[in-house]
């Protein structure tokens, strides 16, 4: 029976990410974001770099990745055409130094990466299962799973509402949310609330009604387990942020500076 | 059965009985008002992507709108469940979904907590979840802390480049100017529920 509730696709199509548990990836993705921030060496936020694009090229979702790289790019070449444009309105301000300026983008880099990578391979299942066994309260269990199964809701009902409009001759545009937030209140985020808040009424009748209260002893439907691929995917990510840390000490922030 | 292995069973049976008043005690959160805040925390994620993808990304226009909705819907859960804690709630619940679908979200944690922490201890000390004021307050006290700690975030990532710190100061000022519009906005959408029964005093 279960087995019909099952969405996982098959084990020889995903790739070796896919077959990290879930709490493997939050660890690595957790342990990266943390390590970046303490980083302000080139060497050492340019191995983490290339550590977490290969992560996330394994993946093989190159299209998402790409379109992600882009969006990057381009914030930071806004970022450099405002401080350009900063130096010359205010020449007291130091001038663009590429390399300083490169620091930032690594971090966020590195920070997309991880994020990405836990977001394109782990199914809404097994992120349910991670939270069953994260074992974590009552009171943060529930609106988790609630939120995780309703944003597919929420989206159709948003589409519901749009299409709505549309036959009585409203035509919610990017630009006319943008420039008429007032109207965009009134026709999108009103009937939106008045659902959402009507769903949450008609779910939290339902989980009583069927005994979920805060006495239920919640037990995961799937075991989830620790296995070899991710004991060598987390003794990795420490080898490399080990390497990281040795640059960081050894060469420093590039200025000659020995200190984390 | 022998009298030894009898023994233990019934003790733990004993141990399992419960007393009329502690099966008539209710749980402080209610599975509904959970719920509500999982929901709400929701419509607030997918609600802020929609319009970054709409704005196509970090625009003035776009920050303002993203937290003016934020804010809002922030108003709209406090006057729907009234009970200490639902701020610091809707604030882990949206920071787990966050870390665990999209990441980064770990950094901002702390300063995220600090300011829901400050929020529940000013509600608390003006008199409690039960006047309509102290939530508004509650919630211009989170969105200002928050704000803070942001600046202060954001000068552990662009350190190397002191200038990216005005930059990240104008857009935090920006993203909080949508927030008190949508303190005001939040405030609003209460009146109409009000008014259409679905939020009660």
């Amino acid at each position: 029976m279960p087995a019909l509730f099952s969405i996982e696709q098959g084990d020889q199509d995903l790739s070796w990410v896919h077959r990290l548990d879930v709490r493997t990836k939050m660890g690595m993705a957790s342990l990266a974001s943390l390590a970046v921030v303490a980083m302000n060496g080139p060497a050492a936020l340019g191995l983490a770099t290339v550590a977490s694009v290969l992560y996330a090229l394994s993946l093989k979702r190159y299209k998402i990745l790409l379109t992600v790289y882009l969006l990057v790019a381009l914030m930071g070449a806004a970022a450099m055409a405002m401080m350009a444009g900063m130096h010359a309105l205010w020449p007291q301000t130091s001038a663009l130094e590429p390399v300083k300026l490169a620091m930032p983008f690594l971090r966020t880099a590195v920070v997309i990466n991880v994020s990405l990578a836990m977001a394109l391979s782990s199914s809404c299942q097994s992120l349910m299962a991670t939270l069953k066994h994260l074992r974590l309260p009552f009171t943060l269990y529930v609106p988790l799973s609630i939120m995780i199964r309703f944003v597919p809701t929420f989206v159709e009902d948003v589409r519901q509402i749009t299409e709505c409009l549309r036959t009585r001759g409203h035509r919610l545009t990017p630009a006319a949310m943008i420039f008429s937030p007032k109207l965009t209140v009134r026709l999108l985020l009103m009937p939106m609330l008045f659902r959402s808040i009507r769903s949450a009424d008609e779910l939290g009748i339902a989980a009583e009604l069927k005994g979920l209260g805060a006495a239920s002893h919640l037990t995961p439907l799937k075991e989830a387990h620790f296995r070899r691929v991710d004991l060598l995917a987390a003794t990795l990510t420490l080898a490399v942020l080990a390497a990281a840390t040795v640059l960081q000490v050894v060469l420093g922030d590039g200025n000659g500076g020995l200190h984390l | 059965m022998t009298p030894d292995t009898a023994r233990p069973i019934l003790v733990a049976d004993r141990s399992r009985l419960r007393t009329d008043s502690e099966t008539a005690r209710q749980p402080r959160w209610e599975v509904r008002d959970l719920a509500a805040i999982g929901i709400f925390a929701a419509i607030a994620k997918v609600s802020s992507l929609m319009v970054a993808l709409a704005g196509g990304g970090m625009n003035p226009l776009t920050l303002v709108l993203k937290n003016l909705v934020f804010t809002a819907l922030m108003v709209v859960l406090l006057f729907k469940v009234r009970k200490p804690g639902t701020i610091i709630l809707f604030i882990l619940v949206n920071l787990i979904f966050t870390a665990m679908l999209m990441g980064a979200g770990f950094a901002l944690l702390p300063p995220m907590l600090l300011a829901g922490l400050c929020a529940e201890g000013a509600i608390a000390a003006l008199g409690g979840y039960r006047r309509s004021a102290n939530l508004i307050l509650g919630v211009a006290l989170f969105d200002l802390l928050f704000k803070l700690g942001s600046v202060g975030l954001s000068w552990l990532f662009v350190r190397e480049q002191p200038q990216l710190m005005w930059l990240m100061t104008i857009m935090v000022a920006i993203g909080y100017s949508g927030a008190l519009l949508g303190l005001l906005a939040g405030a609003r959408l209460v009146k109409e529920m009000r008014h259409a029964g679905i939020i009660f005093d």
